[in-house]
């Protein structure tokens, strides 16, 4: 039942006589110590390697690992030490438990990687595009943008509804954001055209934030927990570059390979077998069967969202998974 | 350029370890808040630990029968959704926001329990039990109201929920007595015993003492010697009595130090012990109904072993 990908190696050391693990230290002083340190460095170093997006530009070394431990920690050690002296028994649960919370913490940092990008994009838009304007001082939600006319009220509906107009614009070629490649996310033409399918939808004031958060949804980093569980080598295959992959010679669909681009490793892996029973998902992604519903649900609601509902549909959904299932 | 750092321990996190330390947490101060093991009694509103090989998580007792628990999970962390109910740090001896999930409460076999770490007020206990059930509420509907963070949390949640709810009870049929024979040792071939050894997997002396009689094989082992040895000792039954007050968690040590011993899983090690304790009750007490805990404890005794050590 270990979650798959690495094994824990040390963390043991010998006091006198006895040789204690990492989890008898935390039970001994109440808090993590030096062998406890070792093992978040350990799993540490071993997760980090299936989230590209956070990949340094001279790659992993040990410093960098324990950045990213030094940051878990920061942010989580207060839980995390209650929750290893609660509810594990031995060296082996706590470690299981540690992996889980350290790659959801990556994957949530990855997540947020390119806001502050994000955020930048769109002020040098609005400084940049007049159809825009800022709510003046002594209106409701001053300092807001919305479309340029008469100040609107702050916009107070649910913020779906704008992710799905930010989707409802056609023809948006995206680039993905990787480790050192920070591209736009598409070109300021299409973010304009987003804009203001935003704003209409709205009909109201909107603040920066809210349109990052809007960005984000429609443009996700392609991160997906169940990456970290996928078979290393279906890993591979799933991160080449198309443009590296020979086997990719024919023109494929530009619609195809935007949506290709925006999917995680573990859901190119697992597209091809969307129709098979969940036991199929459980082995193709290496996880339990409510974790296999739950991405089989997301890449259906991703595939949804980014396809749009015309006659080439069903072409660009094959061609969508016959990307995902040619192989190196 | 790590070691140079390990060397001492790098002062922001040992700063941070130490901000973080959670002494009520520890087994000796659960210990002393607690009791000792044989003295531990499931009720509810307390929360326990729960494991089954390296899954562990908590879960908050709702119901408690003779042999099974009715209990919610719990996370160690603070995730408010439709389906949740987060408790704040000073609700609990944890001393950290804690989320429990009402919809996600089932049965377990009281076998599961490992130990007890807190307790809840009544009043939580009444908000979980009162909570509707999540066949009232579409689970799509559920997963759509919630962030991703959440949905995975969930989904993880079940799985391990799952994984530890799957443990195996021991079985009290006898195996059919068409199924039991003698071996042929003069045409077993040789590589059959370490086949055996293998598929069983105890050690030699432990196979030989199970061939011999010394040792009662399970319905499982006697199984497999029948495929591989072409023969098998007969298995006996067991009596339910016993089987349910194995599954106690007061007994949860003494199982584990004896698949310690005998380098088998704990499930494997508690139908052994089962077996073990029948054959020794059936000798010093005939047909009577025994004590189970007494004879447990006598067991134990005879064998050195301790219920209560600390593991």
């Amino acid at each position: 039942m270990t979650p798959r990908t690495g094994r824990v190696t040390a963390c043991r050391r010998r006091i006198g006589e006895a040789t204690i693990d990492a989890y008898q230290e935390l039970q001994e002083l109440g808090h993590f110590d030096r062998l406890g340190l070792d093992l978040l460095l350990e799993l540490t170093g071993q997760e980090v390697q299936r989230i590209p997006v956070l990949r340094p530009s001279s790659g992993w070394d040990a410093d960098s690992v324990l950045d990213w431990t030094l940051g878990f920690f920061a942010e989580r050690a207060a839980a995390v030490t209650a929750a290893v002296l609660a509810q594990a028994g031995d060296l082996a649960s706590m470690s299981r438990f540690l992996r889980i919370s350290i790659r959801n913490f990556l994957v949530s940092e990855a997540r947020k990687t390119p806001s502050g990008s994000v955020r930048r994009k769109i002020e040098e838009l609005f400084a940049a595009t007049p159809k825009f304007g800022q709510v003046p001082a002594g209106h409701a939600g001053a300092g807001r943008w919305q479309l340029s006319g008469v100040p609107l009220a702050p916009f107070a509906g649910d913020p779906q509804s704008l992710v799905a107009a930010a989707y409802s614009v056609p023809g948006v070629a995206v680039v993905r954001w990787t480790g050192a490649r920070r591209a736009p996310l598409a070109s300021d033409e299409a973010l304009v055209r987003i804009l203001d399918a935003v704003f209409s939808a709205a009909s109201g004031s909107l603040e920066v934030a809210d349109l990052t958060w809007i960005f984000l949804q429609r443009f996700p980093a392609a991160i997906e927990p169940a990456d970290a569980t996928l078979d290393p080598a279906a890993f591979d295959w799933a991160v080449a570059p198309l443009d590296e992959r020979p086997d990719v010679l024919v023109e494929v669909g530009a619609q195809a390979q935007e949506v290709y681009e925006q999917l995680s490793p573990s859901q190119r892996a697992l597209l091809p077998h969307l129709e098979k029973p969940v036991a199929d998902h459980m082995q193709i992604l290496g996880i339990g069967r409510s974790q296999a519903y739950e991405a089989a649900r997301k890449l259906k609601a991703v595939i949804g969202d980014l396809v749009p509902e015309d006659d080439l549909r069903g072409a660009v959904v094959l061609e969508v998974v016959r990307l995902c299932v040619v192989h190196p | 350029m790590v070691s140079d750092k390990r060397d001492g321990l790098p002062q922001e996190f040992g700063a941070l370890a130490q901000q973080a330390a959670a002494p009520q947490l520890t087994e000796s101060a659960l210990r002393l808040r607690f009791g000792p093991r044989s003295s531990w009694a499931p009720v509810p509103g307390q929360i326990w630990r729960v494991t089954r090989e390296d899954v562990g998580l908590l879960v908050l007792l709702l119901e408690v029968g003779a042999d099974s628990v009715l209990a919610a999970p719990i996370s160690v962390e603070s995730l408010a959704a439709a389906d949740t109910l987060p408790i704040d740090g000073g609700g609990t001896a944890l001393g950290v926001p804690v989320t429990v999930w009402p919809g996600l409460r089932r049965g377990f076999s009281v076998g599961v329990l490992d130990r007890p770490v807190a307790e809840v007020t009544p009043a939580v206990v009444g908000l979980v039990v009162g909570w509707p059930t999540r066949s009232e509420e579409p689970v799509s509907d559920v997963a759509r109201r919630s962030d991703p963070a959440v949905s995975e949390a969930r989904a993880l949640l079940e799985d391990d929920l799952a994984a530890v709810a799957d443990m195996l009870g021991v079985d009290v049929e006898p195996l059919d007595p068409e199924m039991t024979g003698g071996i042929d040792f003069e045409n077993l071939p040789s590589e059959a015993m370490d086949e055996a050894v293998e598929r069983l997997g105890v050690p030699l002396p432990v196979l030989l003492d199970m061939i011999d009689g010394k040792r009662i094989s399970t319905p499982d082992q006697a199984m497999i010697m029948r495929e591989v040895l072409g023969g098998s000792p007969a298995a006996a039954a067991l009596p339910p009595g016993l089987v349910t007050e194995l599954h106690q968690p007061r007994w949860r040590g003494l199982v584990r130090q004896c698949g310690r011993r005998d380098r088998i899983t704990e499930e494997a090690a508690r139908t052994a012990l089962a077996y073990d304790v029948t054959a020794m009750a059936a000798r010093q007490t005939g047909d009577q109904e025994p004590s189970w805990p007494d004879r447990i404890l006598r067991w134990s005794e005879s064998h050195q072993l301790d219920p209560d050590a600390v593991e």
